[in-house]
């Protein structure tokens, strides 16, 4: 018994004898791991799973090496490696964090010294440290196939170590759709399990794709693309972190402010760029310029109006802290100027490229195409609050029509009406310039200018207010908090 | 009031669509001070009690702890309060030992102070008993015990209880009065809801009354019950004597400053213009030497919930227009 524990009173005993977990550990992963460990949906995960094993191990056994029933058991370990990291482990982080509000015990854990990030982390390391023990105890198959048949150790613990990568992003993004109302939910959820048919390691590429050493069709996915690994950690980092921002920002108070970050993220997509090869640095502007769109609307969306604090965070910082801080002030008035500096930027980069007329023109239309629905936004009711399925609505809407109409236009004889349409309409104009390979004739330019400009400058005027605001902050006596 | 308010609530606003739940709300509640916040269903209580716990933002208005504005600086704010809202909020699988060491990490504590804290709170809530029990599955009464040992973890200055005696029996009521006396006594300033009055009126300094989201009235107590009586500069006073209650009628119709108002079989019901203690205490001997055999002899008081129902029948204060309102909070 050390001196310390020697001077505990009787009653201080009782509780330092209950206490499980050093108490230097963080308080959310402690009660996650507790919880989680003691969940019967872990627990019976991990006994299902190992009974599972178990059986095909004594059937592989029983057939030997080369038999139909060892590689089964091949099959059998990959799946539910992918079934328990990719599956088992998102499923638990869907509800995760909205049980948490439903029982309203968030509010109680953000009167603590927790912050609305260490909740959230906290929620996600546990569920991908649960996530590693069932990946662990899986281990003695893994082992058991080695002694068993010929297997890469070395390329399968790379696989697991990708698998269980992925399984950390989609964990985190999970966990950002349990605080998202129950349809967004479903349409990701949805939208996941379409993208995962083509992700490397899904079960369906595991299936269609095996190898003959019994690894998965993964080895060949990725090895294949001579992906840049680098890239691709890089790439998965900033989704796993807009993830969680998404998940921090439903916790955080109004006056802890998230936006820098959230809207910081998808141009750091564009760091790499100078050190990647030319056929490298395509694919990775056009995921940057897919992270930034799906940001941009959900920043162009948000209502919430920025407080004096969330100004005069940048305002001491002088000049150049006012010109970033109106870029990532809270709400879309602020993600209005955010889009169209983006938009000059892409523009002005345009010209390292071959066709900068291009680049220039699709940066002006897809600047146009994000903002049109913010815009139209402005006129809703104050009280209308599905204001992000109101801007996925209004986007998707018009992308579907400027489709119909490039298909009218195919099948039809309405070839030159439809892509005239097509080509002035806010966002299917963005469309169009993507496929021309020579700039539009001179009244066609003139007209998209012409709209991207009413568009723009109608949204400028319309965040007006916001602006004024922003000048009453500055002269806003100062409050400096006591104590 | 001498010392500077430890709770400052300017002009309190908070909508949910065209609701207005609270509806430009202020008052003030000095160090140490027990104050009781009264209101029907609905009445907005809930909804500022969240907006002083830093837990929703106003739309309008401010609130200042200690000098500090909350809405602007809510994790300063946090460390300093403590909020028992009418739910434990404790999840499955977690026992009640684990819940309070959950709390007692989060606010930051680790190694011999943790074990301190805890322990503290526990022989407070009395739980040593229920610490390996489901959180989940105490009785209402062991739940609000619960609650308050996890409010108390860090030891706030400033706590807010929403509803903490509601659905507890009597003997758990008067437990859960004298926890509110031991901590008056340790200087805590409370902010306390509640649908039972005449309990407030026992446990609180001061009483805050709200309907539709508006203040109706803040004041002590004792003023309240007896607002109506004040209010036109007199006591209403009840007198009981022993035997025929004649020389009594006959006393008051003759004695300046006195009115009857209901004579009754022992004795009768009068008002005395006047608003002086003293000169009141002066009437009581006089009515003595006088040879009135006196047997009871005090003064009446509204019940609370009385004055409660008459407030709510009076139209409702003015509230500043939104223009001027606006100018406030700027200035």
């Amino acid at each position: 018994m050390s001196a310390t524990e020697a001077t505990l009173t009787p009653a201080e005993e009782q509780i330092a004898r209950r206490i499980d977990f050093p108490t230097w550990l963080p308080a959310m992963l402690v009660k996650e791991l507790r919880q989680g460990l003691r969940q019967r949906g872990f627990i019976a995960a991990l006994v299902g799973f190992q009974v599972l094993m178990t059986l095909f191990l004594i059937f592989a056994v029983a057939g030997g090496t080369g038999s139909a029933s060892f590689d089964i058991l091949q099959s059998a370990y990959w799946v539910m490696i992918n079934v328990q990291l990719l599956i088992v482990t998102p499923l638990r982080a869907v509800t995760g964090l909205q049980a948490e509000l439903d029982s309203r015990w968030v509010d109680l854990m953000m009167l603590t010294r927790l912050t609305a990030w260490r909740i959230v982390l906290g929620k996600w390391f546990s569920l991908v440290v649960q996530g590693g023990l069932l990946v662990v105890a899986m281990l003695p198959y893994g082992v058991a196939r080695y002694f068993f048949g010929s297997v890469d150790l070395v390329s399968e613990a790379r696989i697991i170590a990708v698998i269980f990568a992925a399984s950390a992003v989609v964990t985190a993004a999970a966990l950002w759709s349990s605080v998202l109302p129950k349809l967004a939910r479903v349409v990701l959820a949805i939208g996941v399990a379409f993208l995962w048919q083509f992700a490397p390691g899904s079960i369906a590429t595991l299936f269609a794709s095996r190898s003959r050493s019994g690894g998965p069709g993964l080895t060949f996915a990725v090895a294949g693309t001579g992906a840049n690994w680098w890239l691709l950690v890089f790439d998965a980092l900033l989704l796993l972190v807009v993830c969680l921002v998404g998940a921090v920002r439903k916790l955080s108070p109004r006056a802890e402010s998230q936006t820098l970050l959230m809207r910081g993220l998808p141009l750091l997509g564009l760091l790499p760029l100078p050190l990647l090869s030319l056929r490298d640095m395509m694919p990775q502007a056009g995921l940057t310029a897919i992270f930034f769109i799906i940001v941009a609307a959900l920043e162009l969306a948000r209502a919430e109006e920025p407080m004096e604090c969330h100004w005069r965070a940048w305002t001491r910082f002088g000049r150049w802290g006012r010109v970033v801080g109106r870029l990532v002030q809270p709400g879309w008035a602020s993600a209005i100027e955010w889009v169209m500096v983006a938009a000059a930027a892409a523009a002005l980069g345009g010209y390292a490229t071959v066709m900068p007329w291009k680049v220039a023109l699709a940066a002006l239309l897809g600047a146009e195409a994000l903002i049109f629905p913010a815009l139209l936004l402005t006129w809703m009711s104050s009280q209308f609050t599905q204001r992000t399925a109101g801007y996925a609505l209004l986007l998707i809407g018009a992308s579907v029509l400027a489709a119909i109409s490039a298909t009218a236009g195919v099948f039809g004889n309405l070839a030159t009406a439809a892509d005239r349409v097509m080509m002035l309409m806010p966002i299917s104009s963005f469309w169009s310039v993507l496929q021309l390979s020579v700039p539009p004739p001179t009244p066609v330019l003139l007209g998209q200018i012409l709209l991207a400009g009413a568009v723009l400058g109608g949204a400028w005027l319309r965040a007006s207010p916001y602006r004024r605001q922003r000048r009453e902050f500055e002269t806003a006596p100062t409050e400096e908090p006591q104590g | 009031m001498s010392a500077a308010p430890f709770l400052v609530v300017h002009n309190l606003v908070r909508h949910f669509g065209s609701v207005r739940a609270v509806d430009g709300v202020s008052f003030q509640i000095a160090p140490g001070q027990v104050v009781g916040l009264i209101g029907a269903n609905g009445a907005g209580k809930t909804t500022m009690m969240r907006m002083l716990a830093t837990l929703d933002p106003p739309d309008g208005g401010t609130i200042h702890l200690d000098g500090i504005n909350a809405v602007a600086h809510p994790a300063k704010i946090r460390r300093r309060l403590g909020w028992m809202p009418d739910f434990v909020g404790a999840s499955r699988d977690m026992s009640v030992g684990d819940y309070l060491d959950f709390y007692a990490r989060a606010h930051g504590f680790h190694g011999r102070e943790l074990i301190r804290r805890i322990a503290d709170v526990v022989q407070f809530g009395e739980l040593g008993p229920l610490l390996d029990r489901p959180a989940d599955a105490l009785s209402k009464g062991q739940m609000q015990r619960l609650s308050l040992a996890r409010t108390l973890l860090n030891e706030p200055e400033f706590l807010i209880l929403d509803e903490p005696a509601a659905g507890l029996d009597p003997k758990a009521r008067i437990e859960f009065k004298n926890v509110i006396r031991l901590l008056r006594g340790r200087g805590k300033t409370m902010l306390i809801s509640s649908h039972i009055l005449s309990e407030l009126g026992e446990m609180c300094d001061s009483l805050l009354f709200m309907d539709a989201g508006r203040m109706m009235h803040h004041g002590d107590t004792d003023s309240l019950r007896q607002r109506d009586a004040v209010a036109a500069g007199a006591f209403a006073i009840n007198i009981r004597v022993h035997g025929d209650p004649a020389a009594l009628l006959e006393w008051l119709s003759v004695r300046a400053g006195w009115r009857l108002v209901e004579s009754r079989r022992d004795g009768a019901r009068a008002a005395f213009a006047g608003s002086d203690p003293l000169v009141l205490a002066g009437e009581l001997r006089r009515l003595t030497a006088d040879g009135i055999c006196v047997t009871d002899f005090h003064r009446e008081e509204r019940r609370l919930e009385e004055a409660f129902v008459e407030m709510l029948r009076e139209p409702a204060p003015v509230r500043p227009q939104r223009g001027v309102a606006a100018a406030e909070d700027r200035s």
